[in-house]
């Protein structure tokens, strides 16, 4: 009795306050005619009535919406956004973690000063005031030497160009993303071919799913909205999924059939399957003809040469696999391939991509419901001018070498430093692990160890990590759950904008990035006399992020920033809207105001020197963000620096020459962490803190491996000693550990002396937290994209040796460098000039950090395909 | 940082001021003394005190020799090495570190339950949190700083002779040990006295502790008690 | 006059991904200690190289109507445990603790309830009744991306739940148990089919994975 009148009355208060408070977030379910189970909302243990902030999730990059639920200024919960159109209300295992940032006792909350050698951990706390008094007088001095001696190394940046407003504020053209060891082969490949550097599948609605090395089930772009759809599309629409990887992911879990193959030879199955599919009568003719710029003749003719057999050579697969599953793709209805990144981080990984991407073109999959799309997003501006102008580019960002690579070589800027390359007086570190997440982490801790490579460091830092370690300054940066970023992905067919706010004021004497290079810009230039005091005139971070948001197309008439701070995205999630949308922006006609001062060039359009649209039957179309407006699927740029124009196969030769008891080294992530910042949130780490090396069942029998036995890996530059995880889901000739392991860093859990708390000192019930990899696994580039290899090492495993313990890591120097210099041996000798200003792709980087603002370097195309929804009324 | 302050110190209990005002006031400096201390960074005013004979001399009586910890070739060299400590003991550093918060203690994260507690504790009371915190309201610095002004408010009004407010006043103090302080207070500092890298934070540990245990069987109630260390 | 409330939960087990969204929200929702769980995503393996499978069994407390765990509880504790006129189990800290709580613990066939570390006391997931009392879905319902949890009245035929259910084949684990569990399973003969003599049982590198049981239905 007593029970029930209980509960009657907390339902009773609770469901008022439910209903009240959560009223905006709203997306029920149907549970009962009594009584609708709304999907999120606060129902905090004290009863108390919770405020519940909208906000943008930054625990991993896809930039998922959330709800936070705050009581008593504190964060108690994190939720989804139903009205999010990415995830529609659910947030992974990482974002549910999310706050536990925010409460970790290791934050750093005071600058620190080091008061010891470098990496020697002594430290001192410091004002905000003597920090960037320094850190400006440190600036100060560089300038007047030379600025682009002024340094600055970013990872996860989503301030959308604040960054390049400072630098180039400063006169420097001394930036480096991290993109290399991310996705840039793919958007380099992407970026040649259709303008966009990445794609949104239309999963739902497809029949068939060809998934080259992606992991869409645990990580990937974009893992929780993609896969809902993908989930979506397999159940409702009964659509197949095949996975090739040599791994069993999660993603190989959930197919329908896992292929397994040979590391770097995704690209030649995927040419043998559009030779089959050109050989059978089965290929779009018309949407090859129409639309890219070859004949259906041409591309067959080329694509004779990869025979099934001869992929079957190469990767392992077998031809009538190969031959069955070309069919399949291409006569299952609306079909779409899906990659990254399993398939492009490799030597070969631009050509790679493109070979997948022509799956979709000779089946005519490319744009359609069903199919393989452009990637959907909403633009938002580059902040309140003036803006500076920018100063040329930094041979360390730009390396003639890679003429095409538009997203920089970042994995090649620690040898390059360490060469004396370009002199760097100071470096700035943001939010970036090098040390940790680059390969060859040990040329990384040699500069950033060298005071005469790097004479003064300062690193933007919410944790210490083996990177921030090394540092001069350590200037305390805040979560994600305390700052203003705007944010858009192409997350779904519906693009969003959404806000990142604080949903509590920063802890301790945390200051925003933002704050932070606003008060060291007024620092530097007191007076104004040194021109960058203006460009940093603008008032809050706040007002900037409102600027850049209200520059939005529509987003001020439906409510401008106010309706972002309230409901955290806009538009809002509209399932019909979805379901109902209209593919096709290659095909939309152009209107007479467009037309209206075109000339022609063979068959693109061409006004005011840029390529505008393309003819096709006599009709004038938008076409693709290329500087033909056609598919690419030859691309004349490539040929001009010697690479292969047509979709290619290039075998990697270290693996050709692979002796038969060598391995391939992979590395993968978690579907509960990112590549380096989740460690110290518990309830991941629980789940995932050691990372033994996946060895298949006949490899380790080879080598008298047992499950658990200590093993030492091998690699070109060095050896690490880790544990071996025996397996059926692996390759036989691939060995794969995950990131996110072996930090040198501690995280309180289970070694913290400071702490009673029971979940610390007692219910810890783990010590390993496992062996990293990256220290061993050389730098190897891409010679189109500039992308990182990572795929590609060549290694040997045995059982451990005599003497060697768990966690033991060596590198050596010489054959690091043998590496770097055997990865720029392959990179082209053809050299132009302004390389980088020749291609409409890598100036358009460019344009979007200075003038346009984030999303992907995509804004600029997209702003070609207005929003059908015409958000503008 | 704050300047130099005048500390008054009461060494032993045998020595305790007869007079309920002086007792409480003597109370409150040495909670405003330990405040200092674990909140902020020495500074050259202090050092200097805690340098001098008259201060030193003090402190030798609880076996501690502030003269010997501090001593060093310049002034500026001992606070570059004190503030290294600092950071090191309480901040960050080669391991182990000693996050100086009660929530940190308590439940392994900044801003936990006990942090709202000690601000709802500082409601209940009738004091502010300090003007312009530096801190979290639990960090040891700020609890001792609660105890330092409740134990004022006890003396201002027994030299008033307004018996039933200081009462209260003592009460809150009682109760604030009971559910905060003495709840992590004297086990924190022991660690500190066996773990902090400089002898001169290691001997504030000690008092720390020490004092507190003297405040358990004041107010008569229960500390956590001493802990023997083995290794870490 | 309405038939009462009654609640149930269907696993799809087709559309698990194995993302461990659920596990990580009930301990962020409930406050779990590192240790325990309230809800398990087990990961299965079978099969050889290349014709590996790999399946994911996501395991929660099924709130049987007849509970085991009750059932198990010495005599004069019967109300230690209770079971809602809604379907779920609940169950008084300050009665169901020490060897009584040891007691109700050994007696679940699903080995779902835990002895709290620190408390001593049982603890299990209650469909995390606080959020439902509230009018919201279970922290494990709102956050699954692939999907597959759905719950709610299984009384009304309007609700989502009575329409999957209506609308898949579904089964429980251990019926031969005999607690009549209200958390149901569609695709569960995946799992049987994939078959204990084939499967592999994992090694523990992590805390989801255990050692796979004899489930049959």
């Amino acid at each position: 009795m007593q029970l029930k009148r209980r509960k009657f009355i907390q339902l009773g208060s609770a469901a008022g306050a439910a209903l009240t408070v959560g009223s905006q977030f709203g997306m029920k379910a149907k549970a009962s005619a009594l009584m609708e189970l709304k999907q999120t909302g606060s129902a905090s243990p004290t009863g108390k009535k919770n405020q519940e902030i909208p906000y943008t999730c930054l625990t991993c990059n896809i930039e998922d919406g959330g709800i936070a639920y705050v009581e008593d200024g504190r964060i108690r919960r994190l939720e989804g956004n139903p009205n999010h159109p990415g995830n529609r209300g659910k947030l992974c295992a990482k974002g549910n973690a999310g706050h536990l940032h925010v409460y970790d006792p290791t934050r750093i909350l005071n600058p620190l000063k080091r008061v010891g050698p470098r990496g020697s951990g002594k430290w001192k706390r410091i004002t905000w005031d003597e920090a960037l008094s320094e850190v400006a007088g440190k600036i100060q001095g560089a300038m007047d030497i030379d600025p682009m001696s002024v340094m600055f190394q970013y990872g996860r940046n989503r301030t959308h160009g604040l960054v390049y407003r400072f630098m180039n504020a400063l006169g420097s053209g001394t930036v480096n993303n991290h993109t290399s060891i991310c996705e840039c082969n793919k958007k380099v490949a992407m970026e040649h071919a259709w303008g966009p550097d990445i794609e949104t599948p239309d999963f739902a609605h497809t029949k068939y799913i060809l998934n080259f090395g992606s992991n869409l089930a645990e990580a990937a772009y974009f893992h929780n909205p993609y896969i809902q759809r993908l989930m979506d599309g397999k159940i409702e629409n009964k659509a197949k999924l095949v996975t090739f990887d040599p791994r069993m992911t999660n993603t190989g879990a959930i197919s329908d059939e896992w292929i397994p193959l040979k590391p770097a030879t995704d690209g030649v199955v995927a040419l043998a399957m559009c030779n089959v599919i050109l050989q059978e009568g089965l290929a779009d003719t018309e949407f090859i003809r129409k639309y890219t710029n070859v004949t259906a003749h041409q591309l067959t003719e080329h694509l004779k040469q990869y025979t099934p057999e001869f992929a079957e050579k190469e990767s392992g697969v077998s031809a009538d696999t190969i031959r069955r599953i070309a069919i399949e793709f291409a006569t299952a209805g609306p079909a779409t391939t899906y990659t990254y990144r399993g398939s492009s981080m490799h030597q070969n990984g631009v050509y790679t991509e493109k070979a997948t991407m022509m799956l979709n073109v000779v089946t005519g999959n490319i744009e359609k419901r069903g199919g393989f799309n452009l990637p959907r997003g909403l633009g938002f501006g580059g902040g309140p001018g003036p803006h500076p102008p920018k100063p040329p580019h930094s041979i360390l960002k730009y390396p003639p070498e890679y003429p095409l690579a538009s997203h920089h070589v970042s994995h090649h800027v620690s040898h390059s430093i360490l060469e004396g390359r370009q002199k760097i007086n100071v470096f700035m570190l943001y939010c970036h692990n090098p040390l940790y997440t680059q390969p060859d982490g040990d040329t990384w801790k040699q500069i950033l160890t060298s005071e005469k490579h790097i004479p003064y460091s300062v690193s933007f830092s919410i944790n210490m990590d083996d990177s921030t370690k090394y540092a001069d300054i350590i200037l305390p940066d805040t979560t994600f759950l305390e700052r203003w970023d705007p944010e858009s992905m192409p997350s779904s067919a519906l693009g969003w904008v959404g806000l990142r706010q604080p949903v509590i004021k920063p802890l301790g004497n945390a200051k925003a990035f933002r704050d932070t290079i606003y008060e060291l810009a007024q620092k530097i230039d007191p007076d104004g006399k040194r021109g960058v005091k203006k460009y940093f005139s603008y008032g809050s971070a706040e007002s900037y992020v409102k600027n850049q948001l209200e520059a939005t197309p529509g987003l001020k008439a439906a409510g401008g920033f106010k309706l972002l701070k309230k409901y955290g995205v806009w538009p809002f999630y509209d399932k019909k809207k979805e379901d109902n949308f209209k593919f096709g922006a290659h095909e939309e006609t152009l209107s007479e105001s467009d037309l209206a001062g075109t000339t022609l060039e063979g068959r693109t359009l061409m006004k005011g020197g840029k390529s505008v649209g393309l003819m096709v039957d006599g009709k004038a179309v938008r076409g693709f963000g290329t500087p033909s407006r056609t598919f690419q699927v030859n691309v004349p740029e490539w040929e001009h620096y010697g690479f292969e124009p047509m979709p290619h196969y290039e075998a990697i030769e270290d693996h050709k020459r692979m002796k038969s008891d060598e391995l391939l080294l992979s590395t993968y992530k978690p579907n509960v962490h990112t590549q380096s910042r989740t460690p110290n949130l518990k309830w991941l780490q629980e789940l995932h803190h050691r990372n033994p090396a996946w060895i298949n069942t006949e490899t380790a029998k080879a080598r008298g491996i047992g499950n658990d036995d200590l093993i030492r890996i091998t690699s070109p530059i060095g050896y690490m000693v880790t544990k071996a995880r025996v397996t059926e889901g692996i390759h036989p000739q691939v060995v794969a550990i995950a990131t996110s392991s072996g930090m040198s860093n501690k995280s309180t859990l289970g070694n913290y002396g400071g702490s009673k708390d029971p979940d610390i000192v007692q219910n810890t019930w783990w010590d390993d937290t496992g062996v990293h990899p990256n220290q061993i696994i050389p730098v190897s580039t891409d010679p189109i994209g500039g992308g990182m290899g990572w795929f590609d090492t060549v290694i040997t495993v045995t059982k451990a040796k005599s003497g060697d313990k768990y966690g033991d890591t060596r590198s050596d120097r010489g054959a690091a460098r043998k590496a770097f210099e055997k990865a720029l041996s392959k990179a082209t000798k053809v050299r132009t000039e302004d390389a980088h200003n020749t291609t409409a792709k890598t100036n358009v980087r460019d344009e979007i950090h200075t003038e346009v603002g984030g999303v992907f370097g995509t804004t600029a195309k997209l702003r070609d395909f207005e929003d059908p929804f015409n958000t503008t009324a | 940082m704050s300047s130099s302050k005048q500390v008054n110190v009461r060494p032993t209990s045998t020595e305790m001021a007869e007079s309920g005002p002086c007792e409480a006031e003597n109370r409150a400096n040495v909670y405003e003394f330990l405040s200092r201390i674990f909140l902020e960074e020495m500074d050259s005013g202090l050092l200097q005190a805690l340098q001098s004979d008259e201060v030193a001399g003090i402190f030798l009586d609880w076996g501690i020799n502030f003269q010997e910890d501090l001593a060093g070739e310049n002034q500026n060299e001992i606070l570059e090495q004190l503030a290294h400590a600092y950071c090191d003991t309480f901040v960050t550093g080669e391991d182990p570190v000693f996050s100086p918060y009660e929530s940190v203690w308590k439940t392994g994260c900044l801003e936990g339950k006990s942090t709202l507690l000690v601000e709802e504790f500082y409601t209940k009371c009738s004091l502010g949190l300090p003007k312009n915190c530096p801190e979290f309201a639990d960090h040891l610095g700020i609890e001792f700083d609660l105890m330092s002004r409740l134990a004022k408010k006890e003396a201002e009004f027994r030299l008033a002779a307004q018996t039933a407010q200081a009462e209260n006043y003592h009460k809150f103090q009682q109760a604030f040990l009971k559910n905060h302080l003495l709840a992590w207070g004297p086990e924190f500092s022991a660690k500190i006295e066996r773990w902090a890298s400089h002898p001169f934070y290691q001997h504030i540990g000690k008092l720390s502790c020490e004092f507190l245990r003297m405040e358990a069987e004041e107010f008569e109630l229960e500390s956590e008690p001493y802990m023997e260390f083995s290794e870490n | 006059m309405a038939k009462k409330i009654k609640y149930a939960m269907v696993i799809d087990i087709n559309r698990c991904i194995g993302c461990k969204a659920c596990m990580t929200s009930c301990k962020a929702e409930n406050e779990v200690p590192l240790g325990v769980f309230r809800n398990h995503v087990r990961e299965l393996e079978k099969g050889i190289y290349p014709n590996m499978k790999k399946i994911f069994l996501p395991v929660l407390c099924n709130q049987c109507d007849k509970p085991a765990c009750k059932a198990a509880l010495p005599e004069g504790y019967e109300d230690a445990i209770t079971k809602r006129d809604d379907g779920i189990v609940v169950w008084d800290e300050a009665k169901c603790k020490g060897k009584v709580a040891e007691a109700a613990i050994e007696g679940c066939p699903y080995s779902n309830p835990y002895m709290h570390p620190q408390k001593n006391v049982f603890q299990k997931c209650d469909y995390c009744a606080h959020r439902v009392d509230a009018g919201l879905q279970p922290a494990c319902v709102a956050t699954c991306i692939g999907g597959a949890r759905i719950f709610g009245d299984v009384n009304d035929s309007t609700s989502d739940v009575f329409k999957y259910m209506a609308t898949h084949s579904t089964h429980v684990l251990k019926p031969e148990e005999g607690t009549e569990p209200n958390t149901y399973y569609v695709a569960l003969d995946r799992i049987t089919a994939e078959r204990l003599e084939g499967s592999q049982q994992l090694p523990p590198t992590d805390a989801t994975e255990i050692a796979v049981e004899n489930f049959s239905g």
